[in-house]
């Protein structure tokens, strides 16, 4: 699965990165939301984690644009935040996110395993391709 | 003769032999013809006979013998005119004289008729002085006996006992006005006074002083005694207090006197009337003055607030019942049970600047009062202040209310900030935690690199708990799904999580039975009740006894957690719910647990309520409304993987 991670906090990149390298995952990172809507052709990724909260894009507006481009295909979004309510929970996947992981998470290395997982049955790019 | 009795002769000379009439006859006549004239007679001859006749018929001054010697003549004629001189003299005095005695006689008369009025007037006035003094007397005794009157049923009496004066006069009638429309009417003799509440008072008893057989007085007289009124007096009485024109009473006087007995009569009642009119006013007073007393009292008492009137040395004069009652002690005592003054009393500003002071205080118990200082002057000492009133208005539910505004507009920027800490720390934290995560297996368990690694994973655990709290307490702002919990099973639930914090306490509950459910979202509830429980279990580290007790008033659930710690000292009793506040040591409280309980309640209408002595122990209670019946539970959409 190509993951693509989107965070302006390196610490949190480089963990989840760590997490998805060692179960054999392929991980590109973008340190804000305009890196991530640059990169975001040439990386065609299977799983996204995107984070809300940003500098620059926020997480949502990445969305916004990417979805205005027609640039979304079937990858699986999931948007991570600190600041986690019902409301923002419904607003992320009216946006076209697929699920919302609150941070910190309480096992990375299930996590990893859980989005994995849904992404296989999801059906990935590899598998459409 | 003819001349004679035209002039006025003085003296007359006649020839004695004369025709036709005789010198005797003719001075004869003149003799009453003009009696002031002196006669003398001319004669040839003196006979006996003729002098004698001449003078006794005539009056004939002198005789003069012919032919008559000049100077003889010349001399007797001077002679009668000095006669006749004198005896006009005489006649003068004569009539003078006269005069004088009708005059005196007059006078004489006019003396004795004066003599005699007088003598009468002096022996009536004396009978009437000695009237005049028996009336002065009797009505001496009479306002003398009216000075101990104090009482209408008094006055009645006395009334009763002047009317004995008259035979005629049935006992007496006394009605004292007590309004428009209605009165008290004192009738009968001796011991058989009565006295009753009239209904249907005689309409025309406005503005009039004194009236006789007035057709309505008659048959009210009539309808009150039962008896055929003779004649009948109304007096009216009237008091200088009275604004209304009505009388402030009446007394019917029915009487059978015969027309010349009532003048006396009369003036007897109106010599009466202006000293009975000084009691009536001051009975009146009297009345009105203990129904303003008995008045005051009632309004004093009625006054839900502490009201109490303090001299100089603190000591309570007077005080109303919600001021405890403590009359004669110390006002510091009575009112907090304090051995000296309130702390921030305004009582002694008041004394010193003489002027209203107020100020807040606090009692023992953590009640807030608005204190107000009212000081008296003493007009007939100096206009000293010698007293102040004292009015306490419970103020702790108004301050509880301010503090609660102020602390609801922190508890939105506390929250706020709260909010983005939480998220600026979360990022780091859980980079933190998933390296740590990640890092324990890429080492052997029994490398202390692992055990390391696990240390710093729960130290991030940690941080996010404290995390969590802050961001529930921003959130707790939020409007949330409400379910309807059963505030027993809620407590029931939550007790469990705190077996190690409450390992030292006895832990006792009584639970109301089927409590009404509330609504609310039983995490939230449990969350509160958790803090609850947990700070009073850290108030008691050396042991003690927690009692939960659930129950239902009015249209509230309670739950009361109560501990018998060290309690709260009431100067900072008001700032335990501000965020941020707290007594516990650094690392072992955020200062956030209250004031997040307090804002999850708020939120679902409920409120976090406190009582503690210092000492004592503390009961925390948590409120929340029933009866509304909410949405159902929304429970969103928890697409969550964990």
């Amino acid at each position: 699965v190509k993951v693509f991670i989107i965070d302006d906090e390196p610490i949190v990149s480089r963990a989840l990165q760590r997490a998805f390298a060692a179960k054999g995952h392929d991980v590109v990172i973008a340190s804000s939301g305009d890196e991530a809507v640059e990169m975001w052709e040439r990386v065609h990724p299977d799983l996204v984690l995107l984070d809300v909260f940003m500098p620059g894009f926020t997480g949502p507006q990445v969305l916004q644009k990417l979805k205005k481009e027609g640039k979304i295909k079937s990858e699986y979004i999931v948007l991570m935040t600190a600041h986690s309510t019902v409301k923002s929970r419904e607003q992320a996947l009216q946006l076209g996110a697929h699920d919302f992981v609150q941070k910190p998470f309480d096992n990375v290395i299930k996590l990893v395993e859980d989005l994995t997982g849904t992404v296989g049955k999801h059906g990935g790019h590899e598998l459409i391709r | 003769l003819k001349v004679a009795r035209r002039e006025d002769v003085w003296a007359v000379v006649s020839d004695f032999k004369m025709p036709q009439i005789s010198g005797t006859e003719l001075l004869g006549e003149l003799r009453r013809v003009a009696p002031l004239a002196t006669r003398l007679m001319l004669t040839g001859y003196l006979e006996l006979a003729v002098v004698q006749e001449a003078i006794n018929l005539a009056g004939v001054f002198r005789f003069v013998t012919k032919p008559w010697d000049e100077i003889e003549l010349r001399f007797a004629v001077e002679a009668a005119l000095q006669h006749s001189k004198r005896k006009r003299e005489n006649q003068i005095l004569l009539q003078e004289v006269t005069h004088q005695n009708t005059l005196l006689e007059s006078l004489t008369k006019n003396l004795e008729n004066e003599v005699h009025l007088r003598t009468r007037g002096i022996e009536e006035s004396k009978v009437q002085a000695e009237e005049k003094e028996r009336r002065v007397r009797e009505l001496t005794a009479f306002v003398k006996e009216l000075s101990y009157v104090t009482e209408l049923e008094d006055l009645y009496r006395l009334l009763e006992q002047e009317a004995f004066h008259f035979p005629s006069l049935s006992p007496p009638l006394l009605l004292a006005i007590q309004g428009e429309s209605s009165g008290l009417l004192y009738w009968g003799r001796g011991s058989d006074l009565q006295s009753k509440t009239i209904q249907a008072l005689p309409k025309t008893l406005r503005d009039f002083a004194l009236r006789s057989d007035h057709p309505e007085d008659r048959r009210f007289w009539e309808s009150q005694t039962g008896k055929v009124c003779r004649q009948l007096i109304t007096v009216p009485f009237r008091t200088r207090e009275s604004e209304s024109d009505l009388p402030t009473a009446l007394i019917f006087l029915e009487h059978d006197l015969q027309k010349d007995r009532e003048p006396v009569f009369l003036d007897r009642v109106m010599e009466r009337i202006q000293p009975i009119s000084i009691v009536l006013d001051k009975i009146v007073l009297k009345q009105a003055l203990t129904q303003a007393t008995r008045q005051w009292e009632t309004t004093f008492d009625g006054f839900g607030d502490p009201i109490a009137i303090v001299d100089h040395s603190d000591k309570v004069i007077r005080a109303n019942k919600s001021f405890q009652n403590h009359e004669g002690s110390v006002c510091h005592n009575a009112f907090d049970n304090r051995d000296e003054s309130c702390q921030d009393c305004v009582m002694p500003r008041a004394f010193a600047d003489g002027l209203p002071q107020s100020g807040v205080i606090r009692t023992k118990k953590g009640h807030a009062y608005r204190m107000q200082s009212f000081p008296v002057r003493d007009l007939t000492k100096n206009a000293q202040v010698t007293t102040v009133v004292n009015h306490y208005t419970d103020v702790s539910r108004e301050r509880e209310l301010y503090f609660k505004l102020v602390q609801s507009e922190k508890l939105a920027a506390v929250g706020l900030l709260a909010g983005n800490i939480a998220h600026e720390l979360s990022n780091p934290l859980t980079g933190i935690k998933a390296l740590a995560q990640i890092l324990q297996g890429q080492f052997d368990q029994t490398d202390s690199a692992h055990q390391d690694l696990i240390e710093v994973e729960k130290a991030s655990e940690r941080c996010q708990q404290i995390i969590r709290n802050l961001l529930s307490f921003s959130q707790a702002r939020e409007a949330a799904a409400q379910l309807s919990v059963n505030v027993n099973e809620a407590v029931q639930q939550t007790l469990p999580l705190l077996k190690t914090a409450l390992r030292f306490q006895n832990v006792q509950t009584y639970f109301a039975e089927n409590p009404p459910l509330v609504e609310i979202q039983l995490s939230e509830l449990q969350q509160v009740i958790f803090n609850l429980i947990h700070n009073a279990a850290q108030a008691m580290p050396e042991g003690g006894n927690l009692t939960i007790t659930t129950s239902v008033v009015d249209d509230r659930v309670n739950i009361a957690v109560n501990d018998t710690g060290q309690g709260i000292p009431p100067e900072l009793l008001h700032r335990i719910f501000e965020p941020f506040f707290t007594t516990k040591g650094a690392g072992v409280g955020t200062g956030l647990g209250l004031s997040v309980c307090r804002s999850i309640l708020e939120k679902y209408k409920g409120e976090l309520k406190v009582e503690s002595e210092h000492g004592q122990g503390s009961t925390f209670t948590i409120s929340l409304p029933f009866g509304t019946i909410m949405r159902p539970p929304h429970s969103g959409r928890n697409t969550q993987k964990s």
